[in-house]
């Protein structure tokens, strides 16, 4: 292993124990509500992040998330302030459960007649197509008077809270967990690798494709859902194209190989921008210019397969004192 | 009432192609979507309009000026975020031409703030009625520089040695360089050239609107793809008829149709085209893919 | 007038020339052979510099080619006809040919050479305006040898000119190859098709796996038993 390789697993490993820490004193003990909030927006980063990751190791590329996120939280902050809908069971209130639900719903079903054009082209093409469409969905949101036009739409109730999210995270953390080991998950990585050679192998494509889509704008939707209840006030231009690229850029910065990237970059590029605060007038500039510098020098992102093993971890943090030995 | 709006969309839609067409290069060249393009075009007006407020040029100072410095920006912009990056994965050189409209539209926000603002009246307006049609000076000045830059563009492409090794290069550029086609050299043409008509078509657009900001690439850069596709991907004429196509199309939506949803318009037909014909009106000119 | 020494090239960590040596001499034509996956593309791709070598010399009229590019390599004066006709499809043959001769001034002597081409592939001449991917497999091979001489190549490598071509076509390629000779051109040629391959040779280099076991005259090579069981198809010349 290279030293600068080493060096980089030190980073990791630091940051995601500092991290881990960062997380675990603020959900027990302290409660800075300056801190919360960035923590809820990397939660939610972090969902919508899995989101395209999910088609996206499908070999997919979709920069509509944004749209779909958007599609989730018109629709969950429709119920809850449009038709102000209430539901118990018992002492449950699921009024938000079923909320989020119906959002991730209708972007998932958004997701499914995205596929379907989707179908047949793929590369360039696919990413300009679902771009397009995602900045159709932002056009009618902003021409749709009922949900609020141009002026947004506000007055949502502060339904999302740092447990619910991250409970939230949890689950779907545990669903990618699930996936990668499952069929679907082998029919995505042969799809990524070769789709030509996958539809050779017995893989439907057209299924695979749709639910690949219908999952992710699904997430997304979710996603949306809780931010529209963190933000409590959403106009149109919160998913637009940066959205979508932003998206892009937790997932292929933290890295694309395995779904810890998108949760390692959506959890630390919401730091960052909050971290960099200090050097205030500059940050914008510097995340520019970091995304260049990562580009040149690590194009896959931070986090590699490889990393997802113990004994990749104590045979780095074991060598690394050591001289360099390789040739 | 119909003429006249032809004549504007065809105003619009010559600002658009002249954008386009850079875009169409570069694909053409390194099959790469250069994201940033859009922010050299926003440049370019801000270029244009210094030039005139500082310096006191004409209009026609400010144009060529304006091409000459976003020339200079494009090739730099290639030489820092896309020569060093390695093509093995596809979304990298994407992405990095993404860092590059994040920085080039701070700086701008810096540089130039954040406000709207517009060109003081250099070329004095006047206008000359056509039957029950009016133009401008501006307008004829707008259709008939891009007219020519097209026309210039066009021949250099296809009458000249170095443009018949763009196209060369541009459709392989393994056979190109064992032809002695040195292909740096044709990459940073190519992003001078296309950075060149993006900065005349900012200050084309700046003249015709009046509003300059740092915010205004984004959305000529999507519009920019869609034209691109209209066009098919790679096809230079394509992208030239495309933008005239979509700024005529865009004009009578609004002047016929709901006017909000004249920006979907263009998505709406970038939809359309990939569902129903992905190598766009004209043919693609790509290989493999 | 080519020397190439103790060269390595490698696909990754795959080695695919181990040490090859190998020289042509001004006014030759000498044909490399071997199977597939050989190496005998490969080290037409890193003279002409589309790959770069990891070890050992390539000299040319005392020029060192090991880090120059493939653009420097065609102004030394060596052009590569590349392996399945690599022709510029969405250009027309007139302008494949100029491309052809990119690097050369466009004076009388670029015309005249245009002109004797135009004589000796009639068919480029009559097609000139069309696009070159409307052309036949052999036309299309026809214009990628005549785009190698339009450059006025001072050493032409020629990777594979009859792969999947019809018999006829495969004997007018060699015909022309036959030709170049004699006209004194100094030639690098890899084939598949052993056999007239040497026949139209001065001497040859057989190589497997990366290494050249076998430099001889053609003559030799075409007698060697070794050398008609493994590429000539078992039979006597």
């Amino acid at each position: 292993m290279s030293t600068s390789m080493r060096m980089l697993s030190l980073f990791i490993a630091v940051t995601v124990v500092f991290g881990a820490y960062y997380l675990i004193a603020n959900l027990f003990f302290r409660t800075d509500a300056y801190i919360e909030s960035i923590l809820i927006f990397a939660a939610i980063n972090i969902i919508v992040s899995l989101s395209f990751y999910l088609p996206f190791s499908a070999g997919l590329l979709s920069l509509a998330q944004a749209g779909f996120m958007g599609v989730g939280a018109y629709m969950s902050a429709s119920i809850t302030t449009l038709w102000k809908f209430h539901f118990t069971v018992g002492p449950l209130d699921l009024t938000f459960f079923i909320a989020l639900l119906a959002g991730g719903i209708l972007a998932a079903i958004v997701g499914v007649l995205t596929a379907f054009p989707a179908l047949r082209i793929r590369g360039v093409y696919l990413l300009l197509m679902t771009l397009a469409i995602s900045e159709i969905i932002r056009v009618f949101f902003l021409n749709f008077e009922y949900t609020g036009g141009a002026s947004g739409l506000g007055g949502i109730p502060p339904l999302t809270t740092i447990w619910n999210v991250y409970v939230a995270l949890v689950l779907v953390v545990l669903f990618f967990v699930r996936v990668t080991k499952s069929r679907m998950g082998r029919a995505f990585e042969s799809m990524k690798e070769d789709q030509d050679a996958a539809e050779v192998m017995g893989v439907d494509l057209t299924r695979h494709k749709v639910v690949a889509f219908a999952i992710g704008a699904f997430l997304a939707g979710i996603s949306g859902g809780l931010y529209a209840h963190y933000a409590l006030y959403i106009d149109s231009t919160n998913f637009g194209v940066f959205r979508s690229i932003e998206i892009l850029i937790f997932t292929l910065l933290g890295g694309y190989e395995i779904y810890a990237g998108p949760i390692y970059g959506g959890f630390y590029l919401t730091f960052l921008p909050e971290w960099l605060r200090i050097i205030q007038d500059w940050r914008i500039i510097i995340f520019g210019g970091l995304l260049i510098v990562m580009m040149i020098l690590r194009p896959a992102g931070l986090i590699s397969k490889e990393m997802m093993s113990l004994r990749y971890w104590r045979s780095t943090l074991a060598n690394l004192w050591k001289p360099r030995v390789e040739a | 009432m119909f003429l006249q709006q032809m004549i504007n969309g065809l105003m619009l839609g010559s600002a658009y192609s002249l954008i386009a067409i850079g875009y169409t290069l570069i694909f053409g060249v390194l099959s790469l979507l250069h994201f940033a393009h859009g922010e050299v075009f926003m440049m370019g007006a801000f270029f244009g309009l210094y030039l005139v407020l500082l310096f006191k040029v004409n209009v026609y100072v400010a144009l060529f000026g304006s091409m000459v410095i976003t020339a200079i920006l494009g090739i730099l912009v290639e030489r820092v975020a896309v020569r060093p990056i390695s093509k093995e994965f596809h979304l990298a050189p994407l992405l990095s031409t993404v860092g590059v409209t994040i920085i080039l539209q701070d700086a701008a926000t810096k540089i130039f703030g954040g406000e709207q603002v517009g060109f003081p009246e250099t070329i004095k307006i006047v206008n000359y009625p056509i039957g029950n049609v009016t133009v401008t000076s501006v307008q004829m000045l707008i259709l008939a520089t891009s007219l020519f830059l097209m026309l210039v563009l066009h021949l250099f492409v296809n009458r000249t040695r170095l443009g018949t090794a763009m196209r060369a290069a541009a459709e392989s550029g393994r056979t190109a360089s064992l032809l002695g086609v040195n292909i740096n050299g044709v990459v940073i043409l190519t992003f001078g050239v296309a950075s060149a008509l993006a900065g005349a078509a900012g200050v084309l657009v700046g003249l015709a609107f009046n509003a300059i900001s740092p915010f205004m690439g984004v959305e000529m850069a999507l519009k920019s793809f869609a034209i691109m596709l209209l066009g098919g991907l790679g096809n230079i004429t394509g992208a030239m008829v495309g933008g005239l196509i979509l700024g005529i199309v865009e004009v009578l939506s609004v002047a016929y149709l709901a006017s909000s949803y004249r920006d979907a318009f263009a998505f709406g037909v970038m939809v359309m085209i990939l569902i129903f014909r992905p190598s766009g009106l004209f043919g693609a000119k790509l290989h493999g893919d | 007038m080519l020397k190439v020494s103790n060269l390595y090239a490698a696909y990754g960590e795959i080695l695919a020339l181990k040490g090859v040596s190998l020289e042509v001499r001004e006014g030759e034509t000498v044909t490399l052979i071997g199977s597939n996956g050989a190496g005998k593309s490969t080290l037409l791709k890193t003279i002409s510099g589309v790959m770069r070598p990891r070890g050992g010399d390539i000299v040319f009229d005392g020029h060192h080619l090991n880090r120059m590019k493939p653009h420097e390599i065609v102004r030394q004066g060596i052009v590569q006809v590349q392996e399945g006709r690599a022709i510029l499809k969405r250009l027309t043959v007139l302008e494949n040919l100029e491309m052809g001769g990119y690097l050369r001034p466009r004076d009388t002597e670029y015309r005249e050479d245009l002109q004797r081409i135009f004589e000796r592939f009639p068919i480029l001449d009559q097609r000139k305006q069309q696009l070159a991917g409307s052309l036949s497999g052999g036309e299309q091979q026809m214009l990628a040898i005549a785009r190698g001489l339009m450059a006025k190549p001072r050493l032409i490598m020629m990777d594979e000119p009859s792969l999947g071509l019809a018999p006829l076509i495969v004997s007018e390629i060699f015909r022309i190859i036959a030709e170049m000779k004699k006209e004194g051109r100094t030639i690098l040629l890899v084939e598949q098709n052993a056999r007239k391959a040497l026949q139209v040779s001065d001497r040859g280099y057989v190589i497997v796996t990366g290494n050249i076991i076998l430099e001889d005259s053609c003559e030799a090579l075409l007698g060697n038993s070794e050398v008609q069981e493994a590429y000539l198809g078992g039979r006597k010349a």
